[in-house]
């Protein structure tokens, strides 16, 4: 049973203007489409077109292209193709009239090898129309029995024998090289006939198909057959993976960063022939994503330590106040200049972007690194970009190919760094105590150092009474680490000095012998703080003698 | 190289008068202090400002001022003394603005507190009668240190984790930056005042600002970086760092 049409597509274009390939100017083309639609699926095949050419001239239509494809079953390829082109043209011989007429006409047909529907089709396309042969110029001369029977005077067929069979030519190229002479007694003479035959023979082999193509032009009588061979597209099969979440951990690893463990995320293959079978899917990769819930020192942009405030700012030069002066001139006599103004600003050594709070940074993506076959999956990484005191959310997803894993449980984490504090809450009648406990210090009993009362005025509804113990025990209950002091002398004055300012000291290196005794030490370059300095002058003279003094620094640590 | 001071009482040029001057930052102070020995000394006004002008060009003596209105603390006694017959080396301890900042006490009794409801049940409930007392609107620490430093006409930069306040009463016996501290560091129980070494305070002199910071402040900047090469070396000392330990910490939280 044949599919037949179930809708038509009726479409016309107006004010067309473009020269046919059969040579007459058109004004409006129109197109009807016979299509059957399957009720259900998306799917959609056309079963007949017909193309119709309107004339500008008259109106007259001057050519008609019908194709239609034959289906048994809706596949992809038809069982025949049919294309028939109607023109409206000169046919010498033929069609003098110059009305509508059938030029020509191909038929196309599919089949399968071995019959299988699906595979590469073989097809052979079948040409045929009017072919213009130009015509010998001799009159017509009768055929003279007598001189025949005589063996005088030859036998001059009629019609086939007066063609030039090397003139031929088909129709459309014949008008298109404008060949074809309107003319009823003109030498010419046009012949339906078959034109050419194309065919693709495709045959199914292991691996690969071996397709010939064979061209045969009944005109010329020159054939063409070409093989060429493919290879078919490999058999690959997606095995469906599902890989199951991975198991993260997350935890402080104090001066080390933020230790992220990631387990399991292996898939299982089952099998159940020949026999009930698991086999392990190793995971390949792990990507381990972190989002900052909270972070120090970074308020918002622009003004991350909340330097900037609006509205008017202290005048500078009132601090002199208190000395009740009003006519302060600077040194020459002139109005004091002001000091300069508070801008809003930032740090200018800071130039680091502010983590957007809430966006989800891949930290690391790290090879699974078990090595044992059969074994889950596992991997460690250090976070190393977390700030001391900041909140951070993970998670992990196990990777294989392409597969990805839906999102491993997520762990918050607040990094506090190397110190880490005990502490317990107590609610009171009358407020809250926060008991925070240092932690042990090597080679210190734990009951050494002394314990300190404070009393902090904060809003214990709304203050998270953890944070704020481990606010108050860092600044309160730092032990510094094992750090230097340094009194230095410098070669000659340095003015300019201030408690809190910055200083950077060269490595200084140093030998003593004594004896048979050599040592060598060296200090590295670090940076310092400037904790206090003297500087003293004393008159020699007429002038006062500027001593180098001293500075008294602290390791940064 | 060519280095000299010079010292300014008021817009006069005092070096000449000197004998000797020292000038230091104690370790851990907040303030410096001239110490000045003049060979003889007539004070017509013992109000003035003091500053130390240093160079190390001859022609240019006050490129940079280094000590800034200085005054003679005046809790101190004896600045000049005279004795019959002879001239007195007098020896005067000058202090810069710091010292006035870190000194400077509210007017009246100032009441900090998110709202104005809650500073009125705070000011009755004070432990002993306030009277007159000034509201301060401030729902954070921050907020309310800065309002104080502004009471106390200089800027704030303040470094260490934030939290949400209650309302609290600070008494004009308390001077601003005792207040401050209390504030971001807590008040002693015993002692009613702010904890000493806790948090680390930095008076920033070019910007007029009192640096709060602490051992995990990464951000600190105080005035110039100092960058001393091997030559400007005569020598150092190295000591380790002291550290008092304190092993445990109790925090009350009243309620609010």
């Amino acid at each position: 049973m044949s599919l037949s049409p179930n809708k038509t597509i009726r479409t016309v274009y107006d004010k067309f203007s473009i020269p046919s390939e059969f040579g007459v100017g058109i004004r409006s083309v129109s197109e009807e489409l016979d299509v059957w639609q399957h009720p259900k699926l998306q799917l959609t095949l056309v079963l007949e077109r017909r193309l119709s050419i309107v004339r500008d001239s008259d109106g007259a239509e001057v050519q008609r292209v019908v194709e239609k494809w034959f289906y048994d079953q809706p596949t992809q390829y038809p069982v025949h193709e049919l294309h028939e082109t109607s023109v409206f043209t000169w046919v010498p011989g033929v069609n003098h009239r110059t009305s509508l007429i059938l030029a020509q006409r191909d038929w196309k047909t599919y089949w399968y090898e071995n019959g299988i529907v699906g595979n590469k089709p073989s097809w052979r396309t079948t040409r045929e129309g009017y072919v213009v042969y130009d015509l010998t110029g001799q009159p017509y001369e009768p055929i003279d029995v007598e001189k025949v029977l005589k063996g005088e005077g030859k036998l001059v067929p009629q019609g086939p024998r007066r063609i030039i069979a090397d003139s031929a030519r088909v129709l459309a190229p014949a008008i298109a090289a404008s060949a074809v002479v309107k003319q009823q007694d003109a030498n010419q003479h046009a012949i339906w006939q078959r034109i050419s035959l194309e065919e693709q023979i495709v045959r199914d082999d292991f691996q690969r198909w071996i397709i010939t193509n064979l061209k045969f032009d009944y005109l010329t009588g020159l054939s063409d057959v070409q093989t060429v061979i493919e290879l078919k597209e490999p058999l690959t099969i997606e095995l469906p993976i599902e890989l199951p979440a991975p198991d993260l951990k997350a935890s402080d690893a104090q001066a080390a960063g933020v230790r992220l463990e990631v387990r399991g995320g292996d898939g299982e293959l089952k099998s159940v022939w020949p026999e009930e079978t698991v086999q392990l899917i190793r995971v390949e990769s792990y990507a381990i994503f972190r989002r900052t819930v909270t972070q120090p020192a970074r308020t918002f942009d622009g003004d991350p330590y909340g330097l900037y405030e609006e509205g008017e700012t202290p005048p500078a030069v009132v601090v002199r106040l208190p000395l009740e002066h009003t006519d302060v001139t600077d040194l020459d006599g002139d109005p004091a200049s002001p000091l300069p103004p508070p801008v809003g600003y930032t740090e200018a050594e800071d130039n680091d972007i502010p983590d957007a709070e809430g966006s989800w940074d891949l930290v690391a993506e790290v090879e699974n690194e078990e090595t044992l076959r059969g074994m889950p999956g596992r991997a460690l990484v250090m976070d190393e970009g977390v700030e001391q005191g900041g909140v951070y959310e993970y998670y992990a997803v196990a990777r294989v190919g392409q597969t990805e894993s839906p999102e491993s449980n997520h762990e918050t984490v607040t990094y506090n760094g190397s110190r880490t504090f005990q502490s317990s809450l107590r609610v009171l009648t009358r407020g809250t105590e926060v008991d925070v406990l240092a932690p042990p210090r090597d080679g210190l009993d734990e009951t050494y150092g002394e314990a300190m009362i404070i009393e902090v005025p904060a809003d214990a509804l709304e203050t998270d009474l953890g944070q704020l113990g481990r606010d108050f025990g860092l600044r309160h209950l730092t032990q510094e680490q094992p750090g230097l002091e340094c009194t230095l002398t410098p070669s000659f004055p340095v003015l300019f000095m201030e408690r809190g300012q910055q200083c950077t000291v060269p490595q200084a290196a140093w030998e003593t012998w004594g004896n048979s005794l050599h040592l060598s030490t060296q200090l590295a370059a670090k940076k310092w703080r400037v904790e206090g300095f003297e500087l003293s002058a004393r008159r020699q003279g007429e002038r006062l003698e500027v001593s180098p003094g001293r500075i008294e620094l602290t390791e940064i640590l | 190289m060519h280095y000299s001071l010079a010292l300014y009482w008021d817009t006069r040029d005092v070096t000449r008068w000197v004998d000797s001057l020292v000038w230091r930052q104690a370790k851990g102070s907040t303030f410096q202090e001239l110490q000045v020995t003049f060979r003889g000394w007539f004070p017509t006004s013992l109000v003035g400002r003091w500053d130390l002008y240093g160079s190390y060009a001859a022609g240019t003596p006050r490129s940079e001022l280094l000590f800034r209105g200085g005054v003679i603390p005046p809790d101190r006694p004896g600045v000049v003394d005279v004795a019959r017959g002879t001239v007195v080396p007098d020896s005067v301890q000058i202090v810069d603005w710091a010292w006035i900042a870190q000194r400077t006490t509210p007017r009246t009794t100032l009441v900090i507190a998110p709202d104005r409801s809650a500073a009125a049940r705070a000011a009755a409930r004070a432990d002993s009668p306030i009277g007159y007392w000034s509201f301060v609107p401030a729902a954070t620490m921050h907020a309310a240190v800065r309002k104080l430093a502004a009471l106390g006409r200089f800027r704030v930069q303040v470094l260490v984790p934030d939290y949400p306040m209650t309302a609290t009463v600070i008494e004009p016996t308390r001077s601003l930056f005792d207040a401050i501290r209390g504030l971001v560091d807590g008040t002693d129980i015993d002692g009613g005042r702010a904890v000493a070494k806790s948090a680390d305070y930095f008076f920033r002199r070019d910007r007029l600002t009192l640096v709060i910071g602490d051992k995990t402040t990464t951000h600190l900047r105080v005035g110039r970086t100092l960058n001393l090469s091997a030559d400007a070396i005569a020598g150092l000392q190295l000591s380790p760092s002291p550290f008092r330990h304190v092993n445990r910490l109790l925090i009350k939280v009243p309620a609010a």
